[in-house]
Parts: structure tokens; sequence; C-alpha cells
């Protein structure tokens, strides 16, 4: 059995999926801490919430910039780091399994939960006080999904440096 | 090994503030020329400092102290110095010429805003991004040489 990491297309698929993950976690932690506070208005005076599905219409992230960073690319790459992981051995295989795990939970979590949601609640039928609660428990879960992205990233960096400590011996 | 954490921990860092770059110039770039409102945090608008101050802040003491714990590795430090040299060239930039004329977009009358002036400056704005590019493959090839090292 060959070691994988020593394959140029495992090593490119880490690469790429380091550059990813690194780039989905900053963008998002940017939407968390930047964006969605106008999206989930609060107001100081009354201590209350107001959801802006107006806002989310108009800011269009899923279709700006969502399809083109995560909902394809990296639901590809944590498909495909986690099968070459999978066949992998050595040291790294730990860490390059967690990174692809913590990364697929993250996108199933995506799928199931987050992209349905934020559709319902860009379409502004819900009443107002639903909308606050389910917009709550989405930001809420988000940073479940932050947490995920910063495990997979660090997880994927060690997996990284053991591919080229692995490839010198 | 701890500084094999250094040097992952600031090539993260990295990668989250390129993340927030590209999501900046994609989405927010994109609206506010046509409304200003939308940047300006005295009307209600959004604030990208409560980003930028604490992601700039932490990748800057991460890439320092990888310098320090990995000085003695002359490859290492070399990539670490490109990395350095690329985030210092795009801070000064943003520090003499973006951020003031931000500044003045976020305290301006929206109705005196002139949208081909604000979109010369997200353009504008977007040719950060290379620098910052260059910031993380430098960061995560000096990982791989510090990997190689050690």
């Amino acid at each position: 059995m060959r070691d994988v990491p020593s394959t140029a297309f495992a090593r490119v698929l880490l690469w790429l999926f380091v550059i990813n993950l690194g780039i989905a976690l900053g963008a998002g932690l940017f939407e968390s801490r930047i964006v969605v506070p106008q999206w989930l208005v609060h107001s100081p005076d009354t201590g209350s919430y107001f959801w802006d599905a107006e806002a989310v219409r108009e800011a269009n992230t899923g279709v700006r910039f969502w399809a083109y960073v995560t909902t394809g690319p990296l639901t590809i790459l944590t498909l495909a780091n986690l099968i070459v992981a999978w066949r992998s051995r050595g040291p790294l295989r730990r860490w390059w399994l967690t990174a692809a795990i913590a990364e697929l939970v993250g996108r199933v979590m995506t799928f199931a939960y987050f992209i349905p949601t934020m559709i319902e609640l860009m379409g502004g039928s819900l009443p107002q006080t639903e909308a606050v609660e389910v917009a709550q428990q989405w930001v809420g879960l988000n940073s479940v999904r932050h947490a995920l992205g910063i495990v997979a990233l660090l997880a994927a960096l060690k997996a990284f440096s053991l591919a080229y400590a692995q490839r010198r011996e | 090994m701890l500084s094999l954490f250094i040097v992952a921990l600031a090539g993260a860092l990295a990668l989250i503030g390129l993340g927030g770059g590209l999501y900046e110039t994609s989405v927010v770039d994109r609206s506010w020329p046509d409304k200003p409102e939308l940047i300006q945090p005295g009307r209600g608008g959004l604030s990208r400092r409560y980003f930028w101050i604490p992601a700039h802040t932490a990748f800057e003491i991460a890439l320092i102290a990888a310098l320090v714990a990995t000085w003695s590795a002359v490859t290492v430090r070399e990539w670490l110095l490109i990395a350095l040299v690329s985030h210092v060239v795009m801070r000064l930039w943003s520090a003499f010429d973006f951020i003031p004329k931000a500044l003045s977009f976020e305290k301006a009358d929206p109705a005196t805003i002139a949208p081909d002036a604000a979109r010369r400056w997200t353009r504008r704005s977007r040719l950060r991004l290379p620098l910052d590019l260059l910031t993380c493959i430098a960061v995560l090839a000096a990982l791989i040489d510090l990997a190689t090292q050690t």
C-alpha cells in the first residue's frame, strides 16, 4: 500500500482543503460578527430584536458568496479528503480524518438545517416573533458550526505539517 | 512542537483574514455604493472594524511569535519575513489610502456620495486580496519548511 500523502493528488487535495476551510471560517466569522447584526437587529432601548428579511434578501449571500466557496467546493473537498484520509496511514491519518469528519458534520448541518432555515427566514412569511426566535436559534447553532470549522482547520493544518514531515522520512 | 503550533496558528489566522476579505468584497462592497447607509454605523449600518481589529491583531501577534520561535531556522524565517512584508505593505496601503477614504464615506451624507467614486474604492480594495493571498501562501510554506526540519 502506498503512503497516500506522498502522491501529488493527495497533497493537492489537502492544500485545497486547508485553504478552503480557512477562507470559509474567516468569511463565516465576518458574516456573524458584522453582517448578521444587520439582519437580526437589536434595539438597545427596548432590548428587543427585529428580523429584517428584506436586508437578508438584499445581501443575497448564498448566491453572491457561499455557492462559490462552500456549497459546492468545500462539500466536494470534504468528501474527497475523507476518502483519501481514510485510505492514508501513518500518524497523520487521525488528524486528517478528524478534520474531514468535523467539516462533514458542518456540511450536513448546513444542508439539513442552515440553508433551509435561512430560506424560510428570507421569505419573510413567518410572524415577526417566530422569525426572531428561529433566527436566534440559527445564530446560536452557527457558533457551533464555527467551532467545528476551527477544529477542522487546526486538525487539517496538523495533518498538512505531518504530510510533509512524513514525506521527508 | 510549540513552534509548529505557532506557525500553524499564524497560517489559520492568515486564512481567516483572507476569508473575511473575500466575503467583504463579494457581499458588502457589492451593495454599499448604491446604499451608503449600509456602511455608516451612525445611521445603523455595519461597522467592519469589529472584525478587522481583532483579526489583524491576532494574526500580527501570531506572526511575530512565529518569527521569534523559528528565528534560528533560516528558510522558515525567510518565508515568514515574506509574509510579514506582504502583510505590512497591505496594512500601510490600507492605513494611508483605503481607511481614510472609507471613514469619509462612513461619515458623509449618503446623498452626497457619488456611486462611481464608491465603486472605484471597492474595485481598488480588491487589489489588497492578492497581498493577503501571498501572506497565506508564505506562512503555509513556512509551515511545510518547519515540518520537514523537525
